[in-house]
């Protein structure tokens, strides 16, 4: 009984989320019976199918198609990604596969690859040497920049080191939403984040306990 | 309900100076290895106008883009052709997913070439060194 109401509630949110992709799609230019045929696989991830969106989150999408593409325009957010990069470990090691093959919602397609999925050393010493150049570049222009910026580093630091001690684990990445609820809930303390984080070290964990974290 | 709608579309030409000057030397300074230090040098210029008064922001608390600006100063609509280049440009060079790769970076700088473009072509925004010489008056 219970499983009949979550597959019916799974329809349910399926159908919305194609109505809404299609509607998006439209809007921005896709003509959806080309894209519907140029595309094998198409999933819906990010925080819509665990409804964590706000009313103007775009709706993130990720297809595999012939050619790799972009599209970011009219509340729709379109990752392509080309059939001969599905199998890629640049792919399948990537922090986005291991987001969309835990988190996604297909629409279309199997997802095959998602068992293939990896996540090594690789993907987040990437996600460490980002926080580093990112830490160093903020540091440095941090008396320069608007209060609003400076919020908004605060913040994307704080993801950015979240999601490195979860990738350190080999736990997918959960989306933005459900990140912040758990720093908001108190489950994540800036300052434990920073100490958990070895590779932070001298000016720049001082910056970031004394300037990021006042 | 007319003239509100007029008002709005209105370009507000000092802030358009003002941003396409601070947008040209970004692009000048734009560096396709290096993201994180192009995006916060893009906020380090925005920031800049904010703090002289030649931009204005309502936003509290929420992330401020270049999107955001070009909507306010140029007076365009969400959906304007630049407006959506200009949201592309911010995710290109933000690493959501992963690192940009250097044929986002590329593509992001093309984005950047044609916002200066644009607001080179508006209309009474004056010749940009004339207007880089009295800033330094």
């Amino acid at each position: 009984m219970v499983l009949k109401a979550l597959a019916i509630h799974m329809d349910k949110l399926k159908l919305r989320l194609i109505k809404s992709l299609r509607a998006r799609a439209e809007t921005a230019g896709i003509n959806w019976s080309d894209f519907s045929e140029q595309t094998i696989e198409v999933v819906i991830f990010g925080s819509r199918p665990i409804a964590m969106n706000r009313h103007d989150s775009d709706l993130d999408v990720l297809a595999v198609g012939t050619a790799a593409r972009r599209i970011k325009k009219c509340g729709l957010d379109l990752i392509i990604i080309s059939t001969s990069d599905l199998g890629s470990p640049t792919w399948l090691g990537s922090e986005l596969a291991g987001h969309v093959a835990r988190y996604g919602l297909w629409m279309k397609g199997q997802g095959d690859w998602r068992g293939k999925v990896t996540s090594g050393p690789d993907t987040w010493k990437q996600k460490e040497r980002r926080l580093i150049s990112l830490m160093r570049s903020v540091r440095n222009s941090w008396t320069q920049l608007h209060p609003l910026f400076r919020l908004k580093y605060r913040t994307t630091i704080r993801r950015e080191l979240q999601r490195l001690l979860l990738l350190q684990r080999s736990v997918p990445i959960p989306p933005t939403p459900f990140l912040d609820s758990e720093w908001q809930a108190g489950k994540v303390q800036y300052r434990a984040l920073v100490h958990e984080s070895e590779f932070i070290c001298g000016e720049d964990r001082n910056f970031m306990l004394e300037s990021v974290l006042d | 309900m007319k003239r509100k709608k007029r008002r709005r579309q209105q370009v507000d030409l000092d802030a358009a100076r003002a941003l396409r000057d601070k947008s040209m030397t970004f692009s000048d300074e734009f560096d396709a290895s290096d993201p994180e230090e192009t995006e916060v040098k893009l906020d380090t210029h925005l920031s800049a106008l904010l703090d002289r008064g030649q931009i204005k922001t309502k936003k509290k608390g929420t992330d401020l883009y270049l999107d955001d600006v070009l909507v306010d100063v140029l007076g365009k609509s969400e959906d304007d052709k630049l407006i959506e280049d200009a949201r592309l440009f911010r995710v290109l060079i933000s690493s959501y997913g992963g690192e940009p790769t250097d044929e986002d970076m590329d593509e992001a700088y093309d984005i950047l070439t044609s916002i200066v473009e644009a607001l080179n072509g508006i209309e009474g925004i004056g010749d940009p060194h004339g207007q880089a010489k009295i800033a330094f008056d």
